[in-house]
Parts: C-alpha cells; structure tokens; sequence
C-alpha cells in the first residue's frame, strides 16, 4: 500500500534539540500589552473592525479576512485597543507594518460556539476560517482555503517532522496532547473523508512516538492490533499503521518536513513542479495546527496562542512556551532568561530558514515556531570565497536543482536563466548553502532572483493595466469629441432649416 | 475541357501579377517590428523618454537611437524584453534608478482646477471641479504630465514607499 523513497538530498545539521526539550510546556506570562500584526497570513491582510478606545475580549474579532484568501484576526488578551498604527513586525524585511496594540486588563474570553464530530464538513470549514486558522509550520496558509479542496484530496499528511535544528515545539505537544492532536485529527477526517492518514515524525523523536503509539493504539480500543509495524526498517523508514490513523517514523534529515519532501518520503509520490500537494491528492498539515484545529471547534476557541520554542546558547533556560499571540519577543526572551550581551543573532523561526530580526520588540505572530538567540559560536563566521565547482550544493539539494548555476545566473543579473535550473522550485531550505565549502550565500542570491522576478512581473501587470486605461481614456476623448462634431453638424442644419422658410 | 483550364490559368497569372503590382504601389513604408515595439510600449504616450509618444519611441529604438531602457514607466522587465526581441545586448540600470514615481497632490495648495486630472493619459486622478483631486496610485505611471499642467505647482512626483508587500531582498554582496 505504501512504498517509501528517500528524499532527495538533505542534510544532518547539528541538532540542538536537547537545548530546549526536557521541561514541560510553560505558560507564558500574560503581555501587558499585545501588539498584533494584521498580516500574518498568505495573502492579503485583514480589515481592522475596531477603533482606538474599544475594549475587547480574548478571543473578539479585531480583523476581518481582506479577501478569499486572508485570516480573521483575533484579540489575544481582553483589554482596550490602544493604537492601530505602524509597529516593527517579524519580517526579514525589518519594516514596520500595520499592527493593533492592545493593553491589556485581566483575561477575559470570549468563545465562539462549540462543535462536535456531528457537524457537516461545511460548517467545520466555515470555523476554521471563523477561528482565524492558519498553518503553524511557517507559511501561515489560510486552513479553510486548504480544506476547500476537500473532494480532491485521498490522503492526509501531518507534519511533525520537525526537522529544523533547535525547535522542539512540535516535539512537546505531541508529548503532553497527543489525544488533542488526535481529535483534530478526527475533525480534518470529518472534512477531507480521506482514504488514509499518515502522521509523519522523525526518529529523533523518540519520547513523542512512544506517547503517540499508545495514544493511536487507545483509539483503536484494541491494543494487540491496534497498532502494527507493518514495515520493519524498509528504508530505515518505520511504518505502524492502525485502522484509520497511521504513525510513520522517518529517518531524520533535514528537510524531510518540507511539505514536498515528507509526501515523498512517506508516499512515494512527488508533487509536480509548480503545483500544489492537492493536486494528487495529498493534504499535509502541521501537527500544531491539527492541535488547533481541535481547541477551535470543540472549545470554540479562536487562534489566539501558541506554543513557541525560546533556545540558543544566549538563552540560560531555554524550553517551550505557550504565550499568546503579540506578545512582544523580549518578553519571551526574558522569561527564558535570554542573555542579551550574549545575542550575536536573533531569529524568528529555525536557524535554516528562519528570518534575522533587528529588535526583540517584534511581536509572536500564528507562524512562529522558535525564537532563537544565538551567541557567537553558534553562527557561521567564514567569508565567501568564489564558488570551486565542486557541486556539493547539487547533491544536498532536496529538490533536485542546480544551485551553483542558479546563483551563477542571478549573479549576473540573468534570471531566467536561473529558473532554467530551478529557482522556481527552490524552497529556500538553505541544504546547499550549508555544505558549501565556499560559504556562498546562495539563498540569498535565491531570494533576490526570486523578488526580482516578483518586481518584473508586477511591473508588466501595472504596464498591462495602464496601457488598458490610457485606451479607455483614448477611446472617451475620441467618444466626447465625435459627439461634439455631430452636435454642431446639427445644429448648424437646424440653423439653416429655421433660416429657410423665411 | 480546354476552356476552363485556360481560364483559371489565365485568371492565375493577371491575379498574380495584380498581386505583385500591388505589393510595389501599397508598400508600407514602416517596419513591421516598429508597430511590434509599439505594441510592447506602455502605449500611454506620456513622454518620459524624451519622444512624442510611443510611436516615436518605438522607432527610435528600432533604429537604435534610442535604448531600451529608455521607458520609465516599463521599467527593467520591459527592457529586456525589448532586447531580446530587438537581439540587442542590454546594459541594465540600477534599480535604485527605476523606483518607480507616483504624482502626489499636496492637497493644501490643490484647487480643483481639473487641469492634471484632463492631461492624465491614464485617468489616474480623480476629483470634481472645485475639489480637492486625489492620485490612484495603481493607475499612475509617473508620467509626470500632471506635474507640469498644474498651476499651482502643487503636484510632485515622490516614488512608491518600499512597505512589507513590496520590499524584495537585496542582491548579496559576496563573491
Ligand atoms: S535552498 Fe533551494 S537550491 Fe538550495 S538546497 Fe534548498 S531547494 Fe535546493
Ligand atoms: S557547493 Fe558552493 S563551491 Fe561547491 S559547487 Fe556549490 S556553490 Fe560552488
């Protein structure tokens, strides 16, 4: 039934975990203030619906979705809306955007409705746009979106690969939810009606899996045949699989828990280049969004928290926190006791592909996983050299491109002939950039062709727009000034009719 | 039998040499990859690059006194395109040069003559008569037109903010 590939490439950096992933999960202090970015999302920001003044409830409204693809925005705290304005925001860009800040006053809620199993597909969908639910992995992809293509998709992947270095956030909710995870679990079953569920987890995990098992085997209701292995290391992948929910141990590798590369992995299958995993059939979801999922329709509550691993070497206990969402970083960082002579490097999200933040004022948005604070020796220091050919990049790509010859083409300004090799593809994963001898920054070359790409064709769609309305205006002139033609032509023979009979 | 085949052969070559009289009298005299380059062109006619109008430019590039790059409003993407269809090699501005601009209304001075919103090749400014008139950003292509209708001289030309939507990495600096 299922046949197992390896990924392409990848790579084994140092793991780091162990920072991080032997204290329970810590309730974060609540924020005295919350600053709450509008545009957390992929896609187009959400519409504030409150003014300066208001007070709200943990859990209100304070943004509608802007478009099809957008995310209701909810308060995080219950408190008084303090500005809604330009504050930093966790952007690789280091640029303000538009946030709503929120005092708070104590911690009062305000929950949607409960659901159960009992509710039609539709409806569910309907909450998980309501809650304000997005994927947790990284992308912050709208989930009601994704659940839409429900009648395409025969399997249901959940990520908990967890295969950047440092962040244990995912590791520790399975380890103290795993009966959340599987009932949001349920509730995408309920929606997708998929034909099987696979729940994807690397072995470095070993505590998580242990709890998983006998979490899935429960399910069952019998434990002799509740979970099998039913694919002893073929691969060095293992496979238990029970009725309706299947548990596969994976090999660990970065970065097996890309969306494309943890279907390849776990199915065999590899997603096209340039489409989407619904397009054969797959749906993969980040576990702590399947954790989400749960709190949103059997407690009917919004996104409004999530669980965030604070670790680095600058930071003197490191451990995983649930803090609300716009919680500044700082604070996070002092809770963990960050070290802040020490930070060399502050990041939101992992060391691979997470983004350098300028400030630590910068608020916790739905993607964020990890909040690194790194010191010196943690951060690669060599200065690039020219490249040597030696195609280390090539073999570590995870998808099968050309990363020496993609850079080569960016440097001189040549982008389609980066796409030629496959920047198009390119998951900005960073395997390449981390075995190269010549410590090229190749995903930032990756990420400049790409926005260069993206600036060239905003600018042929704004070039087809105007020629279209300087048309329009051509046409109109042309229109206005027939019509005064014609208007004088008649009255001129009106003139002369009036004239005649005298 | 005969007849037939001789006619159509006969209708054949008058046909054919009409054709080729016609060929000579109603020769265009334009390049058919002048109307091509025209095309390609923003077709605003806004003046940026220095001719009257699109056409002019189109020409002129053809024959190569004019660069590619020479279009503001088609900025860096247009120029290659036109380099490549042209087969000509292509020295790239900066892009810091090809921010592109957008007309702003300083809206104390404005008194809603309609001069700017009447020379707009685009339609980009919108107001009443005696209103204070506004700049679609969307539909601007900084022509800069607006700017030199306006008595007031109340109209600058500022380039679009860099913001989160917008802003792309920079170009590494390394080897
Ligand atoms: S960053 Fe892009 S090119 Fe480099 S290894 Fe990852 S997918 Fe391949
Ligand atoms: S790994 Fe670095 S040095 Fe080696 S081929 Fe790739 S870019 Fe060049």
């Amino acid at each position: 039934m299922f046949s197992f590939a390896k990924i392409k490439g990848g790579i084994h950096p140092d793991e780091n975990k162990h920072l991080s992933n032997h204290k329970p999960i810590a309730k974060a202090l609540l924020p005295d203030h919350v600053i709450i970015p509008l545009s957390q999302h992929l896609g187009a920001p959400a519409n504030p619906i409150v003014k300066v003044g208001d007070s709200v409830k943990t859990g209100q409204v304070i943004a509608e979705a802007g478009g099809f693809v957008s995310a209701y925005i909810h308060s995080s705290v219950s408190g008084e809306v303090k500005d809604i304005g330009e504050y930093p925001v966790p952007h690789a860009s280091g640029l303000k955007n538009l946030c709503i800040k929120i005092k708070r006053h104590g911690d009062e809620w305000h929950y949607l409705p409960r659901l159960s199993l009992e509710s039609s597909a539709d409806i569910l969908i309907e909450r998980l746009r309501e809650a304000g639910l997005t994927g947790m992995g990284g992308a912050s992809f709208p989930s009601n979106i994704k659940y839409l293509a429900k009648d395409k998709i025969h399997t249901l992947i959940v990520n908990a690969a967890e295969c950047e270095p440092y962040i244990t956030a995912d590791d520790m909710l399975m380890r103290e939810r795993a009966e959340q995870i599987i009932s949001g679990i349920k509730i995408a079953q309920k929606i997708l009606k998929p034909k099987s569920v696979i729940i994807g987890v690397e072995d470095n995990k070993t505590e998580a899996i242990k709890i998983l098992k006998k979490a899935l085997a429960k399910e069952n209701g019998d434990k002799s045949s509740g979970i099998r292995r039913v694919w002893p290391l073929a691969n060095s992948t293992t496979f238990y699989e029970n009725l309706q929910i299947s548990l596969a141990v994976v090999p660990t590798k970065y970065p097996t828990g890309g969306e494309k590369q943890l279907i390849q992995v776990l199915t065999g299958v590899e997603v096209p280049s340039g489409e989407l995993p619904s397009s054969v059939g797959f749906l993969c979801q980040n576990i702590a969004t399947v954790a989400a999922i749960s709190d949103a329709v059997l407690e009917g509550m919004p996104l409004v928290k999530r669980i965030v691993t604070v670790t680095g070497r600058a930071v003197n206990s490191p451990g995983n926190f649930e803090a609300r969402l716009g919680t500044p970083l700082s604070e996070l960082l002092d809770q963990a006791g960050a070290d802040q002579d020490k930070v060399s490097r502050l990041i939101a999200g992992g060391p691979m592909m997470g983004q350098v933040m300028k400030t630590t004022d910068v608020p916790l948005v739905k993607g964020c996983g990890g909040i690194l604070a790194l010191n010196e020796q943690e951060i690669p220091q060599a200065e690039s050299s020219p490249c040597v050919k030696c195609g280390k990049c090539v073999n570590a790509c995870p998808m099968g491109l050309v990363p020496l010859e993609m850079a080569r083409h960016t440097k001189y300004k040549d982008y389609d002939g980066a796409v030629d090799f496959g920047l198009t593809d390119c998951i900005l994963c960073g395997s390449c950039a981390y075995v190269c001898p010549s410590h090229l920054p190749l995903v930032q070359y990756f990420q400049f062709a790409k926005g260069e790409l993206k600036k060239q064709s905003d600018q042929d769609r704004r070039l087809d727009y105007t020629r279209q309305l300087s048309e329009v205006k051509r046409a109109r002139l042309k229109k206005e000034a027939d019509a005064k033609a014609a208007a004088k032509a008649a009255k001129a023979k009106k003139r002369k009719r009036t004239t005649n009979p005298a | 039998m005969v007849a037939p085949i001789v006619v159509l052969y006969l209708m054949g070559l008058i046909l054919g040499f009409l054709l080729a009289y016609a060929a000579k009298v109603f020769k265009v005299e334009s390049n058919p990859i002048v109307k091509e380059v025209e095309e390609m062109l923003p077709n605003t006619h806004c003046g940026q690059c220095g001719f009257a109008g699109c056409g002019a430019a189109a020409e002129a590039i053809v024959d190569g006194k004019a660069d590619p790059t020479c279009c503001p409003p088609g900025g860096n993407g247009l120029a290659v395109k036109l380099a490549e269809k042209l087969g000509i090699s292509l020295q790239l501005g900066d892009d810091a040069e090809n921010i592109p601009a957008f007309a702003i209304i300083n809206s104390d001075l404005c008194t809603g003559c309609t001069r700017c919103s009447k020379v707009c090749p685009t339609d980009a400014i919108v107001g009443a008569n005696k209103q204070i008139h506004g700049v679609i950003r969307k539909a601007c292509t900084g022509c800069t037109a607006c700017e030199t209708a306006c008595p007031e001289d109340c109209i600058t030309m500022q380039p679009d903010p860099t913001t989160v939507a917008t802003w792309t990495w920079p170009q590494p600096s390394a080897a």
